[in-house]
């Protein structure tokens, strides 16, 4: 999915909350919505297309574009799940990576490292997402203007968790030992001082 | 007196073929993009292969369905 640097491994794959899938499918399902006209009011077709054609041209015709809309509906739900399936969110032991797949043609992959996250804000608003336990995430990074958003995550405060504990796991925390404070110094004041 | 019907079950009959390769042209090159997508960023193991047999049959049942209708309105 993603190429690690040395000595880099994935801590947490996180992906959008099942239910932001499911949503995007109910609105699909509203795509039967003519079919079942077409079928509530069949008698009305046949009444009026027999004029023109047979019984049975019409009864071709109304299936085939039956069969055509469902099959569009069909790909849809598949693209959709492509987009919901392949938007992740990874954290390494040393940077976090969005993965955001827009449509089938552009994908946004926005990364940073992980001592560049200044912040990490959690949002849940509404009934459902609050029940069920998802929201967004906002990585605030040390780069200016920059901000990683993943919406709809499963779990944010976890996700939070885990991402502060590997920031302040012994290992990621190296750079500090390098350079201790000389004796006697505020740490941070220029050398010779 | 003529309304050009024939004319109209021909036109018919042409846009039902056209439309018939149209969606199977779309929905082969769709499979084979998501494919793609699935087996390049992650979908791990046989699942994909799972993803795209379910897609495939599902498709091809309805499009089997569009070829059928065609077919049997063709005189």
């Amino acid at each position: 999915m993603i190429d690690l640097h040395d000595n880099e491994r994935v801590v947490i794959i996180a992906r959008r909350h099942w239910f932001v899938f499911v949503s995007e499918v109910i609105t699909m399902v509203f795509g039967i919505v003519p079919i079942l006209l077409v079928l509530l009011f069949s008698e009305e077709i046949y009444s009026y297309g027999e004029r023109y054609l047979s019984y049975g041209e019409i009864s071709n015709i109304l299936v085939f574009l039956g069969a055509a809309w469902l099959l569009v509906l069909w790909m849809k739900f598949f693209m959709a799940f492509t987009n919901y399936y392949l938007d992740v969110l990874v954290v390494t032991n040393q940077r976090v990576i969005d993965i955001d797949q827009i449509g089938l043609f552009a994908r946004d992959i926005a990364t940073a490292p992980l001592e560049n996250v200044q912040d990490i804000k959690i949002e849940t608003i509404g009934m459902i997402p609050t029940m069920l336990r998802f929201g967004n995430l906002y990585f605030q990074t040390a780069a200016a203007d920059k901000e990683i958003m993943v919406k709809g995550i499963k779990n944010p405060e976890e996700v939070k968790k885990r991402i502060m504990t590997t920031f302040h796991a012994p290992q990621n925390q190296a750079w500090e030992k390098l350079e201790p404070p000389a004796q006697g110094k505020e740490p941070g004041s220029p050398p010779g001082a | 007196m003529d309304f050009g019907l024939d004319n109209a079950s021909e036109l018919i009959r042409t846009s039902m073929f056209v439309l018939l390769a149209l969606f199977a042209a779309i929905f082969l090159i769709l499979g084979a993009v998501m494919k793609y997508h699935w087996t390049r960023y992650g979908v791990p193991g046989p699942r994909h292969r799972l993803f795209w047999t379910i897609y495939f049959i599902g498709g091809l049942v309805l499009l089997a369905a569009m070829a059928a209708s065609t077919i049997i309105y063709a005189p």
